[in-house]
């Protein structure tokens, strides 16, 4: 199932809820080992024991993307526990991401913190794994969005670190490629805590997220999103590389 | 070539492209930010002076940072990555919002922006970041501010990061005067990309 014939040991950041546990908990279906990686112990540990429960081997572990020891410490515990690294998972975005903003009055306080859990954050987490994806020859998923593409009117700055991840994993999976890492994107629209923030502060979101949706739904993040990331990180992936997957359900106008 | 020069809001190195325009460049902070973003005042500060800046109807966006050798993230510490990658964000950011609200109603912005070539991105994964991230950014501002009529576009060239600048300066020139001067007022959130063959 993954690039060592051997079962996958990921490390999945921003795992604690919402698409990170859905992805912890479809590579837990596996038989993988599952690092959940973050900073909410309580219930980052309740996702390590699901991940348990649905056939994996959860284990959690704290994590703050932004630091970059924080980020060296959870790899290193992950290869300390496991003899290895198959694949990385980031998720984690700033809790900002629903904020609705004007972009000429975003505080750069709040716009550092979207950029360094986003972009820093994978960043960090690529600069401490690659060696270790190198020796599996594994695999890198940075999560992305729609609005990565496109941009939206309220989130301005989710949707720029969305789009700069997009930057990074096509280079990265340019420069890996030899080594035989590779790295891709996955574009969710599903249910999360956050997705419910923002069409909270927003009457309006839901009308247009779903008003012309081809199957009318928000995605599940373990049944429809985990299983997307899983393939990705897996050896039946092994010549897909530099890509953003969109797994929306058919809403982005992107082919 | 324009024949009233758009206002220029850039780094120096985009100097040229302000000269030629015709145009004065207004210059963003030569901040550098560190981590922690301590510099990150200097931004707002410059930010909060843009809001009582003349208005205008074209205007052109340009953040260059000094050109480095192609550099893998792997060998990239945090202080040189938020040096580089988080600065040029952070900018741009503050310079194209800046821009857009200064831009009289039915106006134009162009944000010139600096993009590795597809296939010789290795290396280049801060600049390729950037660049997504700017183009994201110009269609979040087209929807932000699509009802007072203002559009918004995007000329790239690779020809810095190539070595290739030979023409630069004329070919981005002329892309961006090519998008200010056209009589097309349902175009926006285009995205030009300039050759860097020379």
């Amino acid at each position: 199932m993954t690039a060592s014939g051997a079962g996958g040991v990921v490390l999945v950041t921003g795992a604690s809820g919402g698409v990170g546990r859905g992805i912890a908990i479809a590579c837990g279906a596996a038989g993988w080992s599952v690092w959940v990686a973050a900073r909410r112990q309580v219930e980052g540990r309740r996702v390590a024991d699901e991940v348990t429960s649905a056939g994996g081997r959860g284990t959690f572990v704290e994590c703050d993307v932004a630091e970059a020891d924080s980020v060296a410490a959870a790899v290193a515990a992950v290869v300390e526990g496991e003899g290895r690294l198959t694949g990385a998972v980031h998720n984690a975005t700033s809790g900002r991401s629903p904020e609705p903003v004007v972009p000429s009055d975003v505080p750069l306080d709040h716009l550092r913190d979207h950029v360094v859990v986003s972009v820093r954050g994978a960043y960090l987490l690529a600069h401490h794994a690659y060696p270790h994806l190198v020796a599996s020859r594994g695999s890198l998923v940075l999560l992305t969005s729609e609005a990565g593409f496109g941009g939206t009117m309220r989130l301005a700055p989710y949707a720029a670190v969305k789009g700069a991840v997009r930057g990074l994993a096509r280079s990265w999976a340019r420069e890996w490629g030899g080594d035989g890492v590779r790295v891709n994107c996955v574009a969710p629209l599903a249910e999360s805590p956050a997705v419910t923030v923002a069409m909270a502060a927003d009457p309006t979101m839901a009308e247009r997220v779903l008003g012309h949706h081809p199957m009318g739904r928000l995605g599940h993040p373990v049944d429809d999103v985990g299983p997307v990331v899983r393939f990705l990180l897996s050896d039946e992936a092994g010549y897909v590389t530099g890509m953003t997957v969109m797994v929306d359900g058919g809403n982005a106008p992107i082919t | 070539m324009v024949t009233e020069p758009p206002s220029v809001i850039g780094t120096p190195t985009a100097a040229p492209i302000a000269e030629g325009l015709g145009a004065v460049l207004d210059e963003v902070p030569g901040v550098v930010l560190d981590p922690a973003w301590s510099g990150s005042h200097v931004i707002e500060a410059w930010r909060e002076a843009q809001r009582t800046a003349v208005p205008a109807g074209r205007l052109v966006v340009a953040v260059w940072p000094e050109v480095v050798s192609p550099t893998s993230v792997i060998h990239l510490d945090l202080e040189e990555w938020s040096a580089r990658m988080e600065t040029s964000f952070a900018l741009w950011f503050a310079a194209l919002a800046a821009a857009c609200d200064r831009c009289i109603d039915g106006g134009q912005v162009v944000a010139v922006t600096e993009r590795p070539e597809g296939k010789e991105s290795a290396g280049w994964s801060l600049e390729s970041a950037v660049a997504d991230a700017v183009e994201v950014m110009v269609r979040s501002l087209a929807l932000v501010h699509r009802s007072r009529r203002v559009r918004i576009h995007v000329v790239s060239t690779s020809a810095r990061l190539r070595g290739r600048t030979g023409t630069l300066v004329a070919d981005v020139v002329g892309a961006v005067a090519m998008l200010l001067e056209a009589d097309a007022p349902g175009v926006t959130t285009a995205v030009i990309r300039v050759a860097a063959d020379a």
